[in-house]
């Protein structure tokens, strides 16, 4: 297993250690493991006034978990965080999909609901044909002004951390998951962040991750992790929460995809 | 994991026998439906009283089944969520796609009665 970055790639890697023994079939899917965790960036860009850090572990060979983050210039960024339905080679094909579409549209000038709602109409017929759905979380930060700009389609909400307050906030907005219906209008809200806040994204694979007893690990854990390490930087957290996800689960192997981008303002 | 069908009444009932629908199982219960609506069934109702958790690939089942009942000028209800599927439903907005009844008594009577 190689580091690259913050992030572990080459994931197969332990599951398939003698390379020249591999059929066929695994060595294709070990080649699209890798270059699927190459799309995903190993860290996010820097920015004045915010530190930021992310990871994603695929829970087989290839995921449908997707961020990825816009910047367009010192202080201002679009920060997309992603789940396709499934956790299969489908699933990692529509986050490709995606990405690029994502990427030739790069939404600077609309705002975040309409960027969802212009996704929506692109996938739509790719999602009904493949019979997947994607959930998503949208945002644009300003690290100038602090203004938090985001919408949500169907996606797990974002957890903010207030600095030097107990409990925590998250960041909801009417919308759907996409790819489900056509013509579907996304809310977006503003908020505006303040030094010391912590606001995490993440995927499903965190929240549902089960104990032997089949209890979830669920957002209020989650809370207490990321309170819990709040005072470290973004980094150190996402280690932190991984590492209690894994006490909780017992199981050295993640069911699900697990994926989670931490912002820490400065 | 079992699927029992029932037809009549204008209704087939699907009901899911499992306390897990997910990337395991959903397969079978996604082709079930449509099967249903390709043998000419208007109304399915998919009873989920014994499903104690759904993830993704159990909720895409039931996205392909309300797409093949739109494609089949058909409708898709559900009933019987326990509280992970209902907040599933809810995280994801899908509760505002389907006709979700609390038991598979009331979604019956409410098909019925559409009738």
């Amino acid at each position: 297993m190689t580091k690259k970055g913050n992030r572990v790639v080459g994931r197969p890697d332990s599951r398939y250690p003698d390379i020249p023994a591999l059929d066929a079939y695994s060595r294709e899917m070990a080649t699209a493991s890798k270059i699927q965790q190459s799309l995903l960036p190993d860290v996010p860009p820097a920015m004045r006034g915010v530190r930021m850090a992310c990871r994603s572990i695929p829970a087989h060979v290839v995921g449908g978990d997707y961020y990825d983050f816009f910047r367009w210039d010192d202080s201002s960024l679009d920060l997309v965080i992603a789940d396709v339905s499934g956790h299969n080679l489908g699933s990692a094909l529509i986050m490709v999909e995606t990405r690029s579409v994502l990427r030739a549209h790069a939404f600077r000038s609309g705002n975040a609901g309409d960027a969802l709602a212009v996704l929506n109409e692109l996938l739509y017929d790719d999602l009904s044909r493949t019979e997947l759905f994607i959930s998503m979380f949208y945002a644009k930060f300003s690290s100038e002004t602090r203004l938090l700009t985001y919408a949500n389609g169907g996606h797990n909400p974002p957890l903010l951390l207030r600095c030097g307050q107990p409990g925590y906030v998250e960041l909801d907005a009417d919308g759907m998951v996409l790819g489900v219906l056509k013509g579907v209008e996304f809310e977006e809200k503003n908020l505006l962040l303040r030094e010391g806040d912590v606001l995490t994204f993440y995927t499903d694979g965190i929240t549902e991750s089960p104990n032997d007893s089949g209890e979830l690990f669920g957002s209020e854990r989650l809370y207490q992790a990321l309170y819990a390490y709040r005072g470290a930087p973004p980094e150190e957290i996402i280690e932190g929460v991984l590492k209690r996800v894994h006490e909780f689960s017992g199981q050295k192997t993640l069911r699900d995809d697990v994926s989670l981008v931490v912002l820490k303002i400065d | 994991m079992k699927i029992e069908v029932t037809a009549g009444d204008g209704v087939s009932i699907l009901r899911y026998k499992s306390e897990r629908l997910d990337a395991h199982n959903s397969e079978v219960l996604k082709l079930k439906i449509k099967e249903l609506f390709e043998g000419g069934a208007k109304n399915v109702l998919v009873d989920l009283a014994e499903v104690r958790f759904i993830d993704s690939s159990g909720l895409g089942a039931l996205v392909s089944g309300f797409k093949n009942a739109v494609a089949y000028k058909g409708a898709l209800a559900l009933s019987g969520f326990q509280d992970q599927v209902r907040s599933m439903f809810e995280l994801t907005r899908l509760n505002r796609v389907f006709d979700i009844y609390v038991s598979e008594e009331e979604a019956l009577a409410a098909l019925t009665g559409k009738k």
